[in-house]
């Protein structure tokens, strides 16, 4: 039975081959294009699973409530870790730290640099169990002269030969090679080449055990979820007491810290890439809000290509209708129909699946470059890909062809050999089937291109909107460590006499890095509140994000001065001076700040007193997503990791290597690197932009995928319709009236269509929208241009099956 | 073999009923060639249909081998016809998707028989037919002629006790028209029934009884030969 159901299904499929090719293809394409969403979905959701144990591994943060200000950051101080590891759970934890301004590496007269480099607790390899090639006996990280690097570090260091317990020099230091590890797997929330131990940065920064500076990134891992529990109520008594303690000492302090809610937060390390979003993150973060809208339209694909399967087997039921009658009259029963068609259906999801796993292989160099990952088949050979793939088979095979074949059975065959079956294109079901699909499939391509060009007119908005200061032919050299720093004065001279630069400047951050949040106090600005009582005085923290930067560094970026001015290189006392943005000068009610003293005392032995010079118009740092956070811009060379030149035209070949030539003169041995700031301030929009190609893809996906259904069903309703239309011609109609007479259902539901899908695309977009701070207005104009398309696609699609029906001669077909 | 009692067919549609058949008795004994004839419309395929279990009746009672058969579902009636009727029609109505061997043998498939067997009896059964090197072939690379030879092997390779042809031979030119009806012939003398709707006196010719129709009414039974 099988057996000839395979046959004959095989026979009809190749003899209607525009009905297999739409089926398949349709098919094929909505499969491919859910395989690519699901292995990028499995990838995203993968982050951090590789470590063992990694169920009861988390990384601990604190939120602070304030009411009007919440601080919730993703590192901690040093002393949370010391507080667990002594506290009555048995648990493991472990400080991370990155490494602001790296040193390059040097060994074997080779150098490495721009590598990514972290301080690690010697407890790293307990915590994590990134791969390792080799390791020293013993501990790894346990002494400050113990190094972790990467097995790409060391070969280019050392070639072939194995540097384990050999010596690299970083910063005029030489370190011991402890263990060597695999390249940190693309689904790790961490990543790093170069690994130093903490017990070095305590020997330049005594407080790193001790409550203060948020600077680490820290980890416990728990025995259960029982431990995690205990723990976690641990310290979070333990911050109960403190603020008590806090309270306890004064009525002003009761009062500041009454409306304090403070918590300690465990994040599961898996969760980390893709839900948390706190400040100062490792880097940025997956979004799971996307991934669910990705899922969304993975679906909304899959059920375009059934629907085309839906309408394409439901109109060619008609010209099954004979062979189904014989069948029946030659003792078939309605299961075995019922099973035949369904197997016919199993037979083109499978042709399909086969297809799909053929145009993913061809589709992954795209796609990977699409969403920035680096997939591969071979990902599918695992429990979940393939359970993915079997389940997916088997319900589109049952979303396909379970209403075809059960309409196919149910044939009475006297009806189907007399050749009335005819009257089944009128049949009422499936006519009301038939628009109800067609209006799903067309509602889906209208969501999904309302959706694109309102995300295109919204990314367009951001790499067009004036950000405040020239980010184009702006060239960033990073500092690599600390003796690149020694040598800012000289490279800055140097550079500045290569012919085509306009000028040259330090800092520690460009735009579109997430800028350093600190807190400053304004003695001035409190002693203006008479009202506040003396001992209040110079306790208000004015929170505001940080740029370090050189004299020229205003500038040289065309920053508009709103009040007083820029540093001066004349004025001595302005290396000690600050620059706020007007969203300080708002957020915090500062009047006629300039002249005004500021106090910064974060990690410097003498607390830096100056005065307000200059106030700078706002501008945009951080991405489009956020406001304007307030600033605070100051000269403060110890914190500078870049060197910015402006340079004239963006023809830069010659140029840049004259700059490697000079870099070279004064640091021969640093390894000289370069970016454009223009594509870098872009990546901040990375996943954005990433989101807008996936619906264009998708946009054209489901437009073409309901093209071809609309063709397919127009095929098979013109070919019903031949007798009809050979009547009307006798009659004296026209082509044009003829096609008017074919089309106009096919406009009307299309425009239907756009009506539903207009209420869900607007709540979508304006969902979307609301993530940016700055956003375009949402007009009608998308709706009604979508809306155009949409008819256009379907008038065009369905002229050129009407065209060749209308055309045929009606002696042929009466 | 077939015994009809008053049997009536009505076809109804929102406004209009058609009176199709109108109190039709009938007895049809084993082993006999019958032909049933009348003007376009006058019920011989709606009779056909309903003594083929391919139609209900909306009135009369129909004993088919001493059971009552007027009123049961439908599962019920295809397994009646799987087991014990053979269908021949004017269009052939054979599947184009399944070769000449392939067509003869799906009603053994639907009788579950085992392939091994089904193999031999198409094969004999095609051989008889003069069709065997045609075993490959599709619908559409036969002719007419031929198309009707493999329909009626079709009929017949499940052993059926009662064959009904629709005008057979109405597709046919006359020298393959002959041919197919000397093929029911040899079917009915090696033991099978046959019923056929015919508009050929020719082809009634080959019947031992001619059943005349007129307005959904027998008017005239006419026995050519004596049947015992």
């Amino acid at each position: 039975m099988l057996k000839n159901i395979v046959k004959t299904s095989f026979r009809f499929l190749s003899k209607n081959r525009v009905y297999t090719l739409i089926n398949v293809l349709g098919l094929a394409l909505g499969l491919a294009t859910s395989i690519l969403i699901f292995l990028y979905i499995t990838d995203e959701l993968s982050y951090d699973k590789f470590h063992e144990d990694y169920e009861n591994i988390y990384r601990v943060q604190e939120k602070y409530d304030w009411g009007d200000y919440t601080q919730f950051w993703a590192t901690c101080d040093g002393n949370i870790a010391l507080r667990m590891a002594n506290g009555p759970e048995d648990v493991t934890t472990c400080r991370i730290m990155s490494y602001y301004n790296p040193p390059f590496l040097f060994a074997n007269a080779r150098s490495a640099e721009n590598e990514k480099v972290i301080f690690a607790d010697s407890t790293f390899l307990d915590v994590f169990s990134f791969p390792l090639v080799e390791r020293v006996e013993g501990s790894v990280l346990g002494s400050p002269n113990q190094i972790m690097i990467s097995e790409e570090v060391a070969t280019e260091l050392y070639g072939d030969i194995s540097p384990l317990g050999k010596t690299i020099e970083a910063d005029g230091e030489q370190f011991e090679v402890s263990a060597i590890f695999q390249k940190v797997p693309t689904n790790s929330h961490l990543n790093f080449d170069v690994v130093f131990s903490v017990e070095l940065m305590r020997e330049s920064f005594v407080r790193v055990d001790s409550s203060g500076p948020m600077i680490f990134y820290t980890y416990v891992r728990t025995h259960d979820l029982n431990s995690k529990t205990r723990l976690q109520n641990y310290l979070q008594n333990d911050l109960e007491n403190e603020i008590q303690k806090l309270m306890a000492k004064s009525d002003e302090a009761k009062e500041r810290f009454a409306k304090l809610k403070a918590e300690i937060a465990f994040i599961p390390l898996t969760d980390i890439h893709l839900k948390s979003d706190a400040e100062k993150e490792y880097q940025t973060n997956g979004n799971f809000e996307y991934i669910i809208i990705y899922l969304t339209i993975a679906i909304f694909i899959l059920i375009l290509a059934s629907i085309n399967y839906i309408n394409l087997a439901t109109a060619s039921s008609v010209i099954r209708a004979r062979e189904i009658g014989v069948r029946k009259v030659l003792g078939a029963h309605q299961k075995n129909i019922f099973f035949h068609f369904i197997s016919e259906a199993f037979i083109l999801v499978l042709t399909s699946t086969i297809t799909a796993l053929v145009f993913v292989e061809l589709g992954f160099p795209t796609f990977n470059a699409f969403v920035g990952k680096n997939l591969s088949i071979n990902m599918i050979w695992t429990y979940e890909i393939l359970s993915f793939l079997v389940a997916t088979t088997f319900v589109l095979t049952l979303l396909s062809g379970l209403y075809p074949s059960l309409l196919m059975s149910t044939f009475n065959p006297l009806t189907v050999l007399s050749n009335r079956l005819n009257a089944q294109k009128n049949n009422k079901i499936n006519l009301i089937l038939r628009r109800f699909l067609v209006i799903s499939q067309f509602s889906i391509a209208v969501f999904l291109s309302i959706a694109s060009i309102i995300v295109a007119q919204q990314l367009r908005f951001i790499q067009n909107r004036d950000v405040g200061f020239n980010r184009e032919k702006v060239v960033v050299v990073p500092l690599s460590g600390d003796s690149g720093l020694d040598h800012l004065v000289d490279l800055k001279e140097d550079f500045l006499r290569i012919p085509g630069v306009v000028s040259v400047t330090g800092s520690s951050d460009v735009p579109g890095e997430r800028f350093g949040y600190y807190g400053i106090y304004m003695p001035s600005l409190e002693n203006d509140l008479d009202s506040l009582p003396q001992e209040k005085k110079h306790k208000t923290w004015l929170g505001v994000r940080m740029l370090c930067a050189d004299h020229d560094f205003l500038s040289s970026f065309g920053f508009e001065i709103k009040e007083g001015r820029t540093f001066s290189f004349d004025i001595n006392s302005d290396s000690n001076a600050f620059i706020l943005n007007e969203a300080a000068i708002r957020k915090y009610q500062i009047e006629d700040p300039i002249g005004k003293e500021v106090v910064f005392n974060y990690a410097v032995k003498e607390p830096k007193v100056g005065k307000i010079i200059g106030v700078v118009k706002d501008f945009h740092f951080a991405s489009l997503h956020q406001e304007v956070d307030p600033l605070m811009i100051h000269i403060f060379p110890p914190f500078y990791r870049y060197v910015i030149l402006k340079i004239e035209r963006q023809q830069h070949a010659s140029l840049i290597s004259e700059v490697e030539r000079k870099w070279h003169k004064h640091l021969p041995r640093t390894p000289f690197s370069y970016y454009f700031l223009d594509e870098a301030y872009e990546s901040m929009y990375r996943s954005d932009n990433r989101l807008g190609r996936i619906f264009y893809f998708f946009t054209f996906i489901a437009l073409f995928l309901a093209a071809l259904g609309l063709y397919g069903l127009v095929a098979f309703i013109s070919e019903q319709r031949k007798a009809e239309i050979g009547i009307r011609k006798v009659l004296g109609a026209s082509i044009g009236r003829l096609m008017f007479t074919m089309s106009k259902e096919f406009v009307l539901l299309i425009l239907f269509s756009n009506v539903l899908a207009w209420i869900p695309a607007w709540y979508f977009i304006n969902t979307w929208l609301e993530d940016f701070a700055f956003k375009i207005e949402l007009s009608i104009w998308p709706f009604i241009f979508t809306a155009i398309i949409s008819v256009f696609v379907g008038l065009l699609t369905i002229s050129i099956k009407t065209w060749v029906a209308t055309k045929s001669n009606p002696a042929e077909i009466l | 073999m077939i015994k009809l009692r008053n049997l009536t067919k009505v076809y109804r549609s929102s406004e209009v009923e058609t009176l199709a058949l109108l109190s039709v008795n009938l007895e049809v004994k084993k082993g006999e060639f019958v032909a049933i004839m009348g003007p376009s419309g006058c019920g011989k395929t709606t009779l056909l249909n309903l003594l083929g279990l391919l139609d209900v009746s909306s009135d009369g009672e129909y004993q088919f081998m001493e059971t009552a058969v007027a009123h049961l579902s439908e599962k019920e009636r295809s397994k009646i016809r799987k087991h014990n009727m053979g269908f021949v029609f004017q269009n052939y109505n054979l599947i184009e998707e399944l070769n000449v061997y392939e067509n003869v043998e799906l009603p053994l498939i639907y009788m579950g028989v085992k392939t091994e067997e089904r193999k031999d009896r198409v094969h004999e059964i095609l051989d008889k037919m003069q069709i065997l090197h045609r075993k490959f072939n599709f619908p559409t690379q036969l002719s007419g002629g031929q198309q009707q030879r493999v329909a009626v092997a079709r009929a017949v390779v499940g052993k059926p006790r009662i064959i009904f042809a629709d005008e057979p031979t109405g597709n046919l030119d006359s020298a393959h028209g002959e041919e197919v009806m000397r093929l029911l012939d040899e079917v009915n003398k090696s033991g099978t029934t046959v019923i056929m709707v015919t508009h050929s006196q020719r082809d009634a010719s080959y019947s031992n009884r001619v059943i005349r129709l007129f307005d959904g009414q027998i008017i005239n039974e006419n026995i050519l030969q004596k049947f015992s």
